[in-house]
């Protein structure tokens, strides 16, 4: 078993509970807003109002999850995370994005050199790219477990080129304060 | 409207929605179709797959044949006829030439929970399919060239290859016997065994792959890690890899960034590596341009920087080094003929001195040297000393020259009953302390 594979049973009990109950949630939901004071106490509404707020509603949430349909499937320009397919990945690719977040925040990339660390910056570029490819192969390949597996080495291995970016900010730094030692 | 029929239609809505979502999870029957052909074989055939395994196997009978199985699960049989129908393998002819390309006929796939709506390139559409896997199997006698390409699945080739092999693999599994011709891989995200081969030129890209022994090889690798037998030639370019080495009989070229190695024997190298740990048996020679990088090495008869900058170097057993180095630190088990080295802030420990002595040429900065030249080991001297400290066996020593001003020292003598041609002592400090002998 794959570590994603163990991953996701680990988290399908939690996944489902969650996931469940959501269209009781949304009638429910849709109940109270119509009339708040008589949720789940009957049927006391006015019969025509209440008629034409339900097939509004009903008509909504069947555009809503159409729309929610088409983004999840067409593979289209705003697919840019793996949680998009893959549900039950999404707790995993935002630790993943947080991580990343906070070295590229310690990092401060936009202050950085680009000429200096620019072996490494074209490094983020090929992955970006091969990650890009790997996305878009996700509706052919999509219960693919290879396929995750890369999708989600993109998030290990920039953590890394991060790191080591990070490392060499940090030679840099010694380089340029020995040098002026040495001048001293 | 009553009560009764606004529950109705609540409860109606509700059951749709459960029911479309249920459909939409169905799975279906499962559904395949196989299809085979043979043709003569050609010295090189190609195989593009897509969509599910391939294995090779040997022909018995001299032909190409191919097995490409489409399966699946649909909700119903006009769906799987409509799938079958777009489902072929093409194939194209020239006179050395056989390509076979599996082709489904898919312009755009849309898959939601593990359920997949295609369209074809013709317009028509499928809903509801789940688990389409397309398996290839083809049947190949040894041919000049076998050409194979795949995503995300395996490649396993169950026969030796006579010829020459070329893969193409991204995200999958390669497994591969001897290759008696020269082997071309691209290999992305994938992992995997192969055994023995002629030349190859590899390329790797966080893959993990364990090869066997080649002979000519170039090879270019970034991140993974793989494994090497022996071979003949090889040039490596490799960045932030894990790699296990055997023995390069003949020459062998580095130029690496931020890697770990295991190397074997070798004959004569050349390396210009970047923050790298190399770990080494050792051999003739190593020409070296190194930065930030640890070498462990067991057994060198030359060691030669070109240049070298805050490296650890740490030779068990050393013939004769010659370095240009900065903040290196280099600890020598035993020293055979001695050292070449224009240094600055290095620190040079050898833990003894075995001879004979061919030659020590020392200039540097801020350097520290100690050097356990024994009684017996006979030389000239020529020292030049500014600040620092220089530390000799005063009663084996036959001076010649000796001027002391101020913080600078001159001396120049031999070693009681050297002859005149034996090996030079070149000492030109700045500030560093010099210890020759015990």
């Amino acid at each position: 078993m794959t570590e994603i594979e163990k991953y996701i049973l680990e988290q399908r009990e939690a996944l489902d509970r969650v996931e469940s109950p959501r269209v009781d949630r949304i009638w429910q939901g849709i109940q109270q807003k119509q009339n708040p004071s008589v949720a789940g106490s009957g049927w006391h509404l006015q019969v025509g109002k209440f008629w034409k707020w339900s097939i509004a509603a009903s008509l909504a949430l069947l555009i809503s999850l159409g729309i929610g349909l088409y983004w999840n499937t067409t593979g289209g320009a705003q697919q840019v995370d793996i949680a998009s397919y893959y549900p039950e990945l999404a707790k995993q690719e935002q630790a993943y994005r947080q991580m990343i977040a906070q070295k590229e925040a310690g990092l401060e990339l936009s202050e950085q050199d680009k000429v200096v660390y620019r072996e490494i910056l074209a490094e983020m570029d090929q992955l970006d790219q091969l990650h890009r490819e790997s996305l878009a192969d996700v509706p052919q390949y999509v219960n693919n477990d290879r396929l995750v597996e890369t999708l989600l080495r993109y998030y290990e291995r920039k953590i890394r080129i991060l790191e080591r970016l990070s490392k060499e900010i940090e030679k840099q730094k010694n380089h340029e304060k020995r040098e002026s030692q040495i001048h001293l | 409207m009553k009560r009764g029929n606004l529950k109705f239609i609540y409860n109606f809505l509700i059951l749709a929605l459960l029911c479309a979502s249920a459909v939409s999870l169905h799975a279906g029957d499962p559904k395949t179709k196989t299809i085979s052909k043979s043709f003569d074989a050609k010295k090189h055939v190609r195989l593009a797959h897509q969509n599910g395994p391939l294995k090779v196997v040997q022909s018995e009978d001299g032909r190409v044949h191919f097995e490409a199985t489409i399966s699946f699960e649909a909700v119903n049989e006009e769906d799987a006829q409509v799938v079958f129908q777009h489902f072929n393998v093409t194939v194209s002819e020239l006179s050395d030439e056989l390509n076979l390309t599996t082709d489904f006929q898919v312009e755009n796939w849309n898959t939601n929970n593990g359920v997949t709506s295609l369209k074809f390139r013709d317009g028509t559409k499928v809903k509801k399919l789940s688990n389409l896997t397309i398996s290839m199997v083809l049947r190949v006698p040894q041919v000049q060239q076998l050409s194979l390409k795949n995503k995300y699945d395996e490649i396993n080739i169950e026969q030796s290859v006579k010829g020459s092999l070329n893969i193409e693999l991204y995200s999958g599994r390669i497994s591969a016997r001897d290759i008696q011709g020269k082997l071309t891989l691209l290999s992305k995200y994938s992992k995997g065994e192969i055994g023995n081969f002629g030349d190859a030129k590899i390329e790797l890209y966080d893959s993990n792959i364990s090869f066997g022994n080649g002979e000519n090889i170039e090879m270019a690798v970034k991140y993974g890690r793989f494994s090497l037998g022996s071979s003949r030639n090889l040039r490596l370019e490799s960045y932030d890899a894990n790699v296990e080495l055997g023995l390069v009989r003949g020459s062998f070229t580095l130029a690496d960034k931020y890697s770990d190695f295991k190397i074997g024997r070798f004959e004569s190298a050349i390396m210009d590596v970047y923050d790298a740990d190399l770990v080494m048996e050792g051999g003739q020679e190593i020409q070296l341009k190194s930065k930030y990088t640890k070498f462990r090495i067991r057994s060198l008869k030359k060691l030669q920087f070109e240049s070298s900058y805050d490296d650890e170097v740490d030779v068990e057993q050393l013939g004769f080094l010659a370095s240009n180095s900065k903040y290196t630190q280099y600890s020598i088990g035993t020293l055979g003929e001695g050292f070449s080295l224009i240094s600055y802030d290095d620190d040079l420990e050898v833990n003894k001195f075995t001879g004979p002595l061919k030659e020590i040429s020392f200039e540097g900065k801020y350097t520290d040297l100690n050097i356990p030249l024994g009684k017996e080991v006979a030389y000239r001297l020529d020292a030049n000393m500014t600040y620092g400290k220089l530390q000799y066996d005063e009663n084996n020593l036959d001076i010649r020259i000796l001027r002391e001003k101020n913080d600078r020292l001159e001396l120049q003598g031999s070693t009681k009953g050297a002859a005149e041609d034996a090996a030079m002592v070149r000492i030109k400090s700045y500030d560093g302390k010099i210890k020759l002998g015990y």
